[in-house]
């Protein structure tokens, strides 16, 4: 019987407490004669059918009953806002912007970290045999010791693949950028189209469907099919979303290619971040993007450009795909290079292809951008945090005015745990409204993060995913903040005697000991998470700041850039140099310019050029590759690099001159060391053994010219006309004059000089250049909003607290100024007693600080994560806050009446 | 607080109908109501201890019954039992049911759904 009656009790646990305590005796007492009277009769059926009920009476009747109580509480919770509106609204808004930043910055990250290729069928099953981190086009030979695994395949390296495996049930290639055209749709006016060429079989590897019309199928791969398939997006935005969308044309260059079909929504390819509007046969590349032709091998140089995507057979494991997707490609390397392969041809059989997983398609920006989305979590995460404690502060201050109503609700017999849950449903309340509101917020944060992001990759596209992950971390972050913010003031409030409290409000006091201890606690922990907010903020606006006024080598200053596409020139080497030559003479003399000159690269282009090298009365070692640049007279003089020794690059320096190189500071201090390097040699070595030797005929300060970060690496230069180069486009640097506008003379002179030549790109170098410190630029002003935001949540905090605590003592304070005590010594006593814990917030802070700073370090440009500087200004921001939160109350106090203080007492 | 409408709470369920029939004649502790209702149904209806306090609760929320202070059975021996009665609006709004069940009856019968009596 008594165990009987243990299990029944353990049961009744199972009905809301407040029930229980109501009504648990009652039930029990009823079950056990219930149970005697079975017992008594002897009928065992009774007393399971009476064992049923129970059962079943906590599978339906205590459900019910849980939902009561939580109704009774929401309603309560819902009259205390409307009580307080003034709180409740604040509470609701800080908490729908910071779990809506958090929030929005998680969805973002997630999607580009983890998330799955869109509208792909089977995602888990793709495969990929170039590198999904890589994107580009690389035109030689590839290297593996200094490359690494190949990262682009050519396309006769797809299709010896596609052809002889028999490990994949099927493979496709892409083109791995994507290719932007002045385009025509229907032979209208031309606009802007971003595109990418892909083989046939692409949609089908994919999974993809047609919204309408049909996709590319591998019949494409043969003939000169013109065809081209649009995205969703596109189809939407230009076409207007209408069916007869199908048969119309887009001209591309002086290919006419009609559109067969559509995408579905939310389909964007193989390529994460990234939406094409259209998507063309790869045959089309010589025709679309000239010159040359990439779909043919023509040694002894390699066109590395697609990225290859499959999915491999039923029960093939993708180690015996990597292996005999490598066998094949080691044959094709074998007989590219030939029987007659020289010493050095032979390392470069030593290449390899790495099969892994495309589930989440190939992204070049997946690793920067999710390591500054991180950086960005981190910040969001702990101004939540001081929301959070700033909230908790203000519920403590108005625990402090319900104290009475709750005393009352204790000594009336409610439970504590009662009150505790009618309390944390309140802040639970409050938080679910900031949650949903947060949906709102992240996805508006959401676009402007997409548009920051542009700023850096401008082809970036991410769709807001309202996914499962998303809406988990936002559930989580809404109760994390719940409980962060309501569990503290509902512990303090129900804790004290009732009596006590009862006695004190009747007394007009407000708050107790505990309560304002419990207040400077929280203050302590803002202090501790605003410091390295804002320290990281300091460090990340100095990062901008150093990265836009780094030293840069050569003047900024009025430099114009202007990139002029040769089309047919190209391949007709003594009419385009001399071409060249002309067109510079011509640019320096507009009226404006100062100077101009050209190069292969130019500056912060993004491609890169190198050669094997030797260098004279240095120890040959093999694969020293030298990067190098191909340019034109007064190159050094245009950019206002310095020389330092010799001569900068001359018209006279001709194809059929002395071949002569300007070498950089850092390959002077590489390779000579202290030898004089004036008239010694460098000698360019090729893939077939052909030597040409380079006299240095000048020493040039070191320019940076790709990129902000790192050291400047050796580099020579030579003159344009010494080196032939398969090149298309040269970049003219311009150097105007103060004052003057020359783009529109530029515009004309370029196309005055041949009707060939294509103007395709003009701009300053800071317009040049503004990717490359983009990244740090926004984080920056990021980092700026949410260190002040944590900054002025800080001092709203202490303010607070502070002013809550002195208003506890008026009548102290009243006692000692009736005793004589002068207002500032009043004042100097509230603030001495408060700067241990600000003190204790910043030494604890600054601890942080000084830790986490490091996982900045990478970001960091020209300062130290432990930069004393920042700290210092930072912590004499905080204690400049701390001080005017704590002097204001302070002053205030000093000013009471004492009359007045100790009646209201 | 003004009672609302008797109206307002009908349909009653059949358990809290039970429970303000069993207290219509006296005031009754809760297996008492439990006893009463199961012997006037002839076993038919047995209220389980969950159904019934939950029933109670909800009653006493609506101003259908009140709880006793003090035990109306001198005899009692175990001072633990809370002991329950019937309020005049808990007698108008049983009134108000019996009313709204009678006229269905009605309605049944003038229809030919069932014999007459």
């Amino acid at each position: 019987m008594r165990r009987a009656h243990a299990v029944y009790r353990a049961l009744l646990h199972g009905y809301p407490a407040p029930f229980r305590h109501e009504y648990g005796e009652q039930m029990r007492l009823m079950f056990a004669e219930q149970l005697g009277e079975a017992r008594r009769t002897g009928a065992w059926g009774h007393e399971a059918q009476l064992w049923a009920r129970a059962v079943l009476d906590l599978l339906t009747v205590a459900p019910r009953e849980h939902w009561h109580v939580l109704k009774q509480d929401l309603r309560y919770a819902f009259r205390s806002m409307k009580a307080r509106p003034g709180f409740a609204s604040v509470a609701i808004l800080s908490l729908a912007l910071g779990i809506g930043a958090n929030t929005a910055i998680f969805s973002l990250w997630n999607s580009v970290l983890n998330a799955a290729l869109p509208g792909v069928d089977h995602p888990q099953a793709l495969v990929m045999l170039s590198n999904p981190n890589s994107i580009g086009m690389m035109r030689g030979r590839w290297n593996t010791r200094t490359d690494g695994p190949r990262s682009w395949l050519s396309y006769a390296e797809f299709e010896q693949l596609r052809d002889q495996a028999s490990v994949f049930s099927m493979l496709m290639a892409s083109e791995t950028s994507l290719s932007t055209w002045q385009g025509r749709v229907d032979r209208g006016q031309p606009e802007s189209i971003r595109g990418r060429l892909v083989s046939g079989g692409f949609f089908q590897v994919l999974g993809a469907q047609p919204a309408i019309g049909r996709l590319f199928t591998t019949q494409e791969d043969s003939g000169e099919p013109a065809y081209a398939v649009i995205s969703h997006a596109y189809w939407q935005r230009r076409f207007g979303g209408r069916p007869d969308v199908i048969g119309r044309t887009l001209s591309l260059r002086d290919t006419v290619v009609a559109i067969t079909g559509v995408t579905r929504a939310g389909f964007v390819g193989e390529t994460s971040g990234q939406l094409p509007d259209v998507w063309l046969p790869i045959r089309l590349q010589p025709r679309v993007l000239p010159p040359g032709d990439w779909l043919h091998e023509q040694p002894p140089d390699k066109m590395m450009w697609l990225h290859v995507f499959g999915r491999l057979k039923p029960g093939v494991s993708e180690s015996q795909a990597e292996a005999q997707a490598n066998a094949i490609f080691q044959t094709g390397l074998e007989s590219f290079y030939g029987a007659a392969m020289t010493a050095r041809q032979r390392e470069f059989l030593d290449q390899r292809l790495v099969l892994q997983s495309a589930a989440r398609g190939a992204s070049s920006t997946r690793q920067d951008i999710s390591s500054s989305l991180r950086v960005l979590l981190v910040a969001v995460g702990i101004l939540l945090l001081i929301a959070c404690a700033n909230l908790a502060n203000l519920l403590l201050a108005r625990g402090a005015a319900r104290r009475a109503e709750v005393a009352i609700r204790l000594s009336l017999g409610a439970s504590r745990a009662r009150l505790i849950r009618q309390l944390v449903t309140e802040s639970l309340a409050l938080s679910l409204i900031g949650g949903i509101v947060a949906i709102g917020v992240a996805y508006a944060l959401h676009r402007l993060l997409v548009a920051m992001l542009r700023e850096v990759e401008s082809q970036f596209f991410m769709s807001f995913a309202f996914d499962v992950p998303m809406l988990v971390f936002a559930l989580a972050a809404t109760i994390g903040a719940a409980v962060a913010f309501g569990a503290l003031p509902a512990w303090q409030m129900t804790r004290s005697d009732p009596g006590a409290q009862l006695k004190d409000s009747s007394r007009g006091a407000i708050g107790s000991v505990r309560e304002l201890r419990s207040g400077r606690w929280l203050v302590g922990v803002q202090l501790v998470l605003s410091l390295p907010l804002l320290v990281a903020a300091g460090l990340l606006v100095r990062t901008a700041y150093n990265l836009q006024h780094a030293d840069l080598g050569f003047r900024p200053e009025r430099l114009l850039l202007a990139r002029v596409d040769l089309g047919t020139l190209a391949q007709d080497v003594a009419r385009r140099d001399r071409l060249l030559r002309d067109l510079r003479t011509s640019l320096e003399r507009i009226p404006g310019v100062e100077a101009a000159t050209f190069s292969h690269l130019g500056l912060f282009g993004g491609g890169f050029s190198t050669a094997m090298i030797e260098v004279e009365g240095v120890s040959t070692e093999p694969d020293r590759e030298g990067p190098l640049d191909r340019v034109g007279a007064g190159y050094f003089t245009t950019l206002g690099i310095p020389i330092r020794r010799g001569r900068d690059i001359s018209e006279t320096d001709g194809a059929d001159t002395r071949k002569v190189c300007v070498i950089n500071d850092a390959f002077s201090q590489r390779f000579f060391d202290r030898r004089d390097p004036m008239g010694l040699h460098v000698t360019t070595v090729g893939d077939d053994g052909a030597r040409v030797a380079y006299e240095i005929v000048g020493i040039a300060g070191n320019a940076r010219t790709g990129s902000l970060r790192g050291d400047v690496a050796p580099r020579f230069f030579v003159p344009a006309e010494q080196r032939p180069s398969l090149g298309t486009t040269r970049t003219f640097m311009i150097r105007a004059a103060a004052g003057a506008t020359v783009i529109s003379a530029v515009r004309k002179t370029v196309t005055d000089a041949d009707s060939t030549l294509s103007l395709s790109e003009i701009a300053s170098i800071e317009e040049q250049m503004a990717p490359y410190t983009a990244d740090e630029r926004n984080i920056a002003q990021l980092g700026v909003v949410f260190g002040t935001a944590a900054l002025m949540l800080a001092a709203i905090g202490l303010y607070g607290v502070l002013s809550f605590g002195v208003a506890r003592r008026a009548s102290e304070i009243a006692i000692r100024i009736a005793l004589g005590a002068l207002p500032h010594h009043v004042i100097a006593l509230i603030v001495r007693e408060n700067t241990a814990l600000v003190v204790a917030g910043l030494v604890l802070g600054g601890t942080v600080t000084l830790w986490g700073s490091r996982l900045l370090e990478a970001r960091l440009y020209g300062v130290a994560p432990q930069d004393p500087l920042t700290l210092t200004i930072a912590l004499g921001v905080l204690l400049l806050v701390a001080f005017i939160a704590t002097y204001l109350p302070a002053r205030r106090a000093s000013k009471v009446d004492p009359v007045t203080a100790l009646r209201q007492g | 607080m003004k009672d609302p409408k008797p109206e307002s709470l009908l349909p009653l369920p059949p358990a809290v109908f039970h429970i303000l029939i069993a207290l219509a004649d006296r005031d009754r502790h809760g297996y008492s109501i439990m006893q009463d209702v199961a012997t006037r149904t002839g076993g038919a209806v047995k209220l389980s201890a969950g159904t019934l306090y939950s029933s109670i609760r909800r009653m006493l929320e609506q101003g259908l019954i009140e709880e006793l202070r003090d035990s109306p059975d001198p005899s009692s021996t175990d001072e633990r039992r809370r002991y329950y009665a019937l309020t005049k609006f808990g007698r108008r709004v049983a009134a108000a049911e019996v009313t709204r069940l009678n006229a269905l009856v009605q309605q049944a019968r003038k229809t030919g759904l069932v014999p007459g009596a």
